[in-house]
Parts: C-alpha cells; sequence; structure tokens
C-alpha cells in the first residue's frame, strides 16, 4: 500500500480497496503496513492535536465499514498501554477511551484489529527505532504489558510492528510463548541497498526461532527522501519464502499459510470466524522475483521521484540539459516516472559549452521524445558581467565567473518553474555533493535532486543498465554512447573537466563511501592503502561541503547513509582530526 | 494539469471495455450463476460507459485494448466463467479503481466528472463484492493449470504498462 502522510480520506479509500477486493477473494484477515491509516513517518505532525483527531475520525470510518473481512490497520492512539475491547453491543461508533481524547505526551504507534463489530483489539510497538532515519523516542511511547493475540479461524495470530521483529528472543519470542502459532509484522521498512536480503534472513531467523510463519508486510512509495520497496513477504515456519510481492507497486498479496491451531490456554484478545467464501485459485501464493540490485536502485529512484511530484501536487518538471550523463539519467528517471509529456528540457549553453554539449542534450532529448528549448545564456552573462565590472574592477574570472553562469541558469529555471508551476530538478550526483563539486544557488537549486545519493559511478552503471532495458524492450536506447563516453565536464572555463579538480570517479567514489558511509576515518582510510595525500585532500573537501550541503533540495535516498537524514554532521565544529 | 476530456476519454475506453467483453462473453458462459452475474456486471459497467459516453459527446473512444485481451483470454482459458470473474476481481477490478482514484486527484474543478468517477468508483466496489457473494456456493478450483493461467492474466497486464492500474488517460 502506497500511504500518504497526513491524506487520511486517501488512506482510508485505499484501504478499503483492498480490503474490499479481499472480501471478494474470501481472505480470513487483511493486513497493512506500519502506519497505514496516516502515513509513515509522520514526524512532528504528530504533535498536532488535529492530526490525531483526524487519525481517530478516519479510523471509525474504517470501524464501520462492517460488511468486509477483518482488517489490520496501522495508525496512532494517545495512550501507550495495549487496550483490548470487548465488542460493543452495536458495533459501531462505541470505541474505547484509548481514541477518544488524545493525549499528545502519550502517543503510541498501535497496530488495530477490526472485526465486524469494529475495534476489537490493539496492538502497541514496543521497540522504537532512534537510528539512521528514524526519530520514533521523540514521538511514541512503547508498548507495555502482555502483547495481542487474536484467534483468526482457530490460529492464535501474534501482532507486531516493524522493529518489534527483528530483535532476536525479544517481542517475537515472547508472542510464541505465549502461544502464537503466527506472527503478523506490519511494517514501514525504507529501501536502501541490499535490504531485502537482510529482511529476508531476518525473517528466517525469526520463524526458525519462534517456530511459526510470518507474513511481513511492508509500505510501498516515496515519502520525501524516503522510498518503501514493498516486496511483502511470507515465510513459513522454516523459513522459506512462500509468498512474495512486487517491488515498488502496490499489490494484494494473497496467501494461504499453513499454521498450528492455537494450544490450549493461549490467552486471546479478539475472535475471528472463517469466510466460506472462496475461490481456491485465488489463493495460489505468488512468489514474484526480487530484482537485480541495479534494477532496484533504478526502480527507487523512478517511485521516489513520481511520488515526490504525485504527493506534492506537481504536474509537470523541468531540468537543464547539459548533454552530460548525470542530466541524461534525471531526464530519463523523469521520463519512467511522469511521462515524456510532463518533462521539458532546457539546453543552457554558455561560451565555454562545446558544440557536442547542445547536440548531445538534443538527442537525449529527440530519444525520450521530451521537449527541448535552448536558451542561450550569454547575453545575460555579459550583462552581469558588466554590471560587476566596477566593484570587481574588471570582468568576473575564475571561480567567480564560473559560478556565475550556473548561477544565471538556475535564474532562469526558476523563472519559468514560476510561470509554469513546473517543479526543478537538479541534476547532481552524490559524489559532487560530498566534495562541495556544484554551485551554491547555482547547479544545485531546485525543487527535487533526483540522483543526489546515488555516486558518479553508479551513475554510469545506472545509464547503461536503463540502455539495456530499452534494448531488450526493443526500444532505442535513451542514453547515447557520445554522451556515455565522454570525459565529465561542468563546462564552465575553457577545456575544463572533472578530472583536474576531482581524482578520476573509480578512485574517488570507493574512498567517498567508506569516509561517508562506513564512517571511516582518514587514518583507517590510509591504512588501508589509500594515498595519504587523496586522502587528507578528499575527507577535508568533505568536512568543509557541508554548509553547501545543508542548502541542497531533498532528493531519493538510496543508500545506507545518505546525507540529511542520515549523516548529520554540525556545519560549525572545529573537529580536525590529525 | 491533465485535461477533463483526456481522462473522460480513457475511463471511457476502459469501462467500454469492460462492457464489450462482458457483455459479448456472458451468454456463452457454461455455469448458469455465472452468466447472470457476468451479464449484470457488463450492464453495470455499460451504465458508466454510457455517461461518460455522455459527457465526452461526439467521436469514437476505442475499448482499451488490453483489458479485453484479459477478458478475451480468461474466457478462452475457462469457458464456465470462473477465470472471467477472477480477471475481474483480481486484475482489472483494482486497477480500474486506482485508475479512478488517480482521475480524481489530478483533475481539475470539474464537478461534473468528479462525480462520475465516484459514481464509477462505487459501482466498481459493489460489482466486486458481487463476485463474492456469487462465487461463495462453488467449488474450489485445484487445476493447476486453471492457477497457471489466471496468474497469467496479471502478467499480462503488468507487462502492458498497467502493474497497479490502468492509467488516467492516453
Amino acid at each position: 500500500m502506497n500511504a500518504v502522510v497526513g491524506g487520511f480520506a486517501q488512506n482510508v479509500e485505499t484501504l478499503s480497496r483492498f480490503r474490499t477486493q479481499a472480501g471478494t477473494l474470501g481472505a480470513d484477515l487483511v493486513l497493512s503496513p506500519e502506519l497505514s491509516l496516516v502515513g509513515y513517518p509522520p514526524e512532528d505532525l504528530l504533535l498536532k492535536e488535529g492530526f490525531i483527531e483526524l487519525a481517530r475520525l478516519a479510523l471509525l470510518d474504517l470501524a464501520r465499514a462492517t460488511d468486509l473481512p477483518p482488517l489490520l490497520v496501522g495508525t496512532v492512539a494517545s495512550e501507550g498501554p495495549d487496550v483490548v475491547l470487548a465488542p460493543s453491543s452495536d458495533g459501531r461508533d462505541v470505541v474505547h477511551p484509548i481514541f477518544d481524547e488524545p493525549k499528545l505526551s502519550h502517543i503510541a504507534n498501535v497496530l488495530v484489529a477490526l472485526n465486524e463489530q469494529g475495534i476489537a483489539a490493539t496492538a502497541t510497538k514496543r521497540l522504537l527505532p532512534n537510528y539512521d532515519v528514524f526519530d520514533e523516542l521523540r514521538y511514541f511511547h512503547p508498548g507495555v504489558g502482555p502483547q495481542t493475540i487474536i484467534n483468526v479461524a482457530g490460529v492464535a495470530v501474534g501482532l507486531l510492528i516493524c522493529e518489534d521483529v527483528w530483535t532476536q528472543f525479544g517481542p517475537a519470542a515472547e508472542l510464541a510463548v505465549q502461544g502464537a502459532t503466527l506472527l503478523v509484522v506490519a511494517n514501514a521498512s525504507p529501501y536502501a541497498r541490499g535490504r531485502r536480503d537482510e529482511r529476508e534472513a531476518m525473517l528466517r531467523e525469526r520463524a526458525i526461532e519462534t517456530n511459526c510463519p510470518i507474513a511481513y508486510v511492508n509500505l510501498v512509495g516515496g515519502q520525501d527522501e524516503l522510498v518503501f520497496d514493498g516486496q511483502s513477504v511470507v515465510v513459513n515456519a522454516k523459513g522459506q519464502v512462500i509468498a512474495r510481492a512486487n517491488a515498488f507497486s502496490e499489490e494484494l498479496l494473497i496467501c494461504e499459510i499453513d499454521a498450528r491451531p492455537s494450544p490450549v490456554g493461549t490467552v486471546i484478545d479478539a475472535v475471528y470466524g472463517r469466510d466460506e467464501r472462496r475461490l481456491k485459485a485465488l489463493h495460489v501464493n505468488h512468489i514474484a522475483e526480487p530484482p537485480s540490485e541495479i534494477e532496484e536502485i533504478y526502480g527507487a529512484l523512478v517511485m521516489g521521484t513520481r511520488d515526490y511530484l504525485r504527493k506534492n501536487g506537481f504536474r509537470t518538471a523541468i531540468l537543464g540539459l547539459s548533454g552530460g550523463v548525470d542530466s541524461s539519467l534525471v531526464a530519463t528517471i523523469a521520463v519512467d516516472a511522469v511521462g515524456a509529456r510532463a518533462v521539458r528540457g532546457f539546453a543552457m549553453p554558455s561560451r565555454y559549452s562545446s558544440g557536442h554539449s547542445v547536440s548531445d542534450a538534443q538527442e537525449v532529448a529527440r530519444r525520450l521524445d521530451i521537449e527541448i528549448t535552448t536558451l542561450d545564456i550569454e547575453p545575460a552573462h555579459q550583462a552581469l558581467g558588466d554590471t560587476l565590472s566596477d566593484v570587481l574592477g574588471g570582468e568576473p574570472k575564475g571561480l567567480t565567473d564560473e559560478n556565475l553562469q550556473a548561477r544565471i541558469r538556475s535564474v532562469l529555471w526558476m523563472a519559468i518553474s514560476n510561470d509554469t508551476g513546473a517543479i526543478v530538478f537538479t541534476t547532481g550526483n552524490k559524489s559532487e555533493m560530498a566534495t562541495g563539486y556544484s554551485t551554491l544557488y547555482g547547479d544545485s537549486a531546485g525543487g527535487f535532486a533526483v540522483i543526489k545519493d546515488v555516486s558518479k559511478t553508479l551513475v554510469y552503471e545506472l545509464c547503461r543498465y536503463r540502455n539495456e532495458v530499452a534494448v531488450s524492450n526493443g526500444d532505442l536506447e535513451p542514453i547515447p554512447l557520445s554522451v556515455l563516453e565522454k570525459s565529465p565536464s561542468a563546462e564552465l572555463r575553457p577545456d575544463q573537466f572533472d578530472d583536474q579538480s576531482l581524482p578520476p570517479y573509480d578512485e574517488l567514489d570507493p574512498l567517498l563511501e567508506l569516509y561517508v558511509e562506513g564512517d571511516a576515518t582518514a587514518e583507517e582510510l590510509i591504512a588501508r592503502g589509500h594515498d595519504p595525500a587523496l586522502v587528507l585532500r578528499i575527507t577535508r573537501l568533505v568536512d568543509q561541503s557541508e554548509y553547501k550541503r545543508r542548502q541542497m533540495p531533498p532528493g531519493v535516498r538510496i543508500s545506507r547513509k545518505a546525507f540529511g537524514r542520515d549523516r548529520r554532521m554540525p556545519i560549525t565544529n572545529a573537529f580536525r582530526p590529525e | 494539469m491533465v485535461e477533463s476530456r483526456d481522462v473522460a476519454e480513457h475511463l471511457l475506453s476502459c469501462f467500454d471495455a469492460v462492457y464489450v467483453g462482458l457483455g459479448e462473453c456472458a451468454p456463452t458462459l457454461g455455469t448458469d450463476a455465472y452468466v447472470v452475474r457476468v451479464h449484470e456486471m457488463a450492464r453495470s459497467f455499460g451504465g458508466v460507459a454510457l455517461e461518460l459516453r455522455e459527457y465526452v459527446g461526439r467521436g469514437e473512444v476505442a475499448p482499451l485494448a488490453v483489458i479485453r485481451e484479459v477478458l478475451d483470454q480468461a474466457l478462452a482459458k475457462d469457458p464456465s466463467g470462473a477465470m472471467t470473474l477472477f480477471a475481474m476481481a483480481l486484475v482489472v477490478g483494482p486497477r480500474l479503481l486506482v485508475s479512478l482514484r488517480d482521475a480524481r486527484e489530478g483533475l481539475g474543478p470539474d464537478a461534473e466528472l468528479r462525480t462520475i468517477c465516484e459514481r464509477a468508483a462505487q459501482v466498481t466496489v459493489q460489482q466486486l463484492l458481487q463476485i463474492a457473494n456469487t462465487t461463495q456456493h462453488h467449488e474450489d478450483i485445484d487445476d493447476p493449470g486453471w492457477q497457471e493461467g489466471a496468474r497469467r492474466l496479471t502478467q499480462l497486464v503488468e507487462s502492458a504498462g498497467n502493474a497497479e492500474s490502468f492509467g488516467i488517460s492516453r
């Protein structure tokens, strides 16, 4: 499910759609992701009483649909402890005070079990992650006391929320001890490279540890910088995958699970009967083939970009097409995300632009079938140079003149954005962001930085991957060979190439990965055999560029440590390791 | 901003494809209960198609090919009608609902088309629930060939670029 943060009406509609579909198929229980009703992560919206109140009303909306199968829905509640509710006499609007009076100091992340009589049981998240991109201790109180087990068609189903299942001998094991024979986990687990393998390995361990099948449902969709990849999965008690949903798309995964009946003495919080409306073939367990790593990364970039536009009300996007590899990749992702008609490119040659940069940009636009407009920045460059000459004692030179050109382009993009309502995509990559190889308020200015977490070497890999996909589909490769083979250049001065300012990217990127994502020290990098002078130069560049990165637009997170939510460094600091 | 007319034409092509596809296959089905259900479904979806056609006005709009293909293949693989119901419940119906949702979100201030979209969503939900009522009295289908055929219907729409929905315009 692709939930929208604060989009209560949309989320109720989506949950109802899946619940209706599951009802048609005769499902005994429908599981939705963590905070599926409010979206994830709601961040400081959780500090607003109105938000909690709307969550409560949305839950009541869902609870009124009594002719549909039982649903586990993720939401927020205003108290911490688990509360088990006896079904009310009319089964409608009568709910426990846990959902009646919002108390912002006691917000909990809960999974609510709805049945034909309304709200039947709740489970509260026990373990609150507070690392990487997670801040849950800032908002939530952890669940305490006995855990929640519901009986679904004779099976004792233990309810867990995301982090609860990651800990060995933790809440999952406790549920098994209490008599649960099937575990269901509602999750909002963001995508990062290698995360799916890690999740499935963990589920294998947990299933064996508890001797229970586990149904793990994950959120799908982009939310600011995060992308949730879905890939919900069900494992049997031996940890073998028996059903897996596709990556990066909403899907109702139907799964028939063979679980032991509840042991005698199991404390059950709510009972659900079996729905006999069944069409057997609809219960075939589907095991989606997991995508390759490069396919997954590309899928994350497309979904993150599409959802950022869609969920923020943008219909169109513009970007500068330089004829280089970065802007070509961003244009291709943009077209895959929102369609060629919604993307427009601008070639903005300066006095230093090569002839092939404009022709390559035009060729990319032709292959992607997007509109491209050429705007000559020379008159503006000349005029600004003249304006500045008195102050500077002559025409701008060196870096001043280089940055002036980049900033003229951004002024034009933003003017077009103002006039058309289109969002501006910036095209900088992670290698540039790390080393500060960009112009503040110039090429780094815009609304969304599509590849800000993609290193330059990965940019090339993604281009090649996307071209291969095109070939296998019988389409024209979107990124011409000439773009892939030329040396990277900002073209802000005569004969400028990236490798005059930076080491070759195949040397730079591994260093950056270790320093930025691996938190290695310069000393450790040197000990690993990297050139000491290069290490000191690069680490200094990274450290000095924090002020630039803070002012970058948001972009899709694909690595385990992206700039921003993951890697939080003070701009002002005197820490200078030897 | 998406043009209302583009959206309406596209939705018409979807609903018309369902109407024509179900309408043509209903009389040929081998299970009486399924004949009635598929016929009723065709009429309901046809009602939505008619509203959209009136909104669009003149001009021919071809039924969406991928929906026709799904329904044709379902009938070819299973003349009883069970796979046609499967196709509507799991393949076509949910994607129509997502298209209708996206259309409502993408539309400008066009109250008439918005109302049609809302009614279309209600009709689709009602019809999905009716499928459950119809199939509950029938035997489970264990034939692996049938299940493989059902799976292929999903693959068919996914490979046509309709993993989640049929889109909102051409």
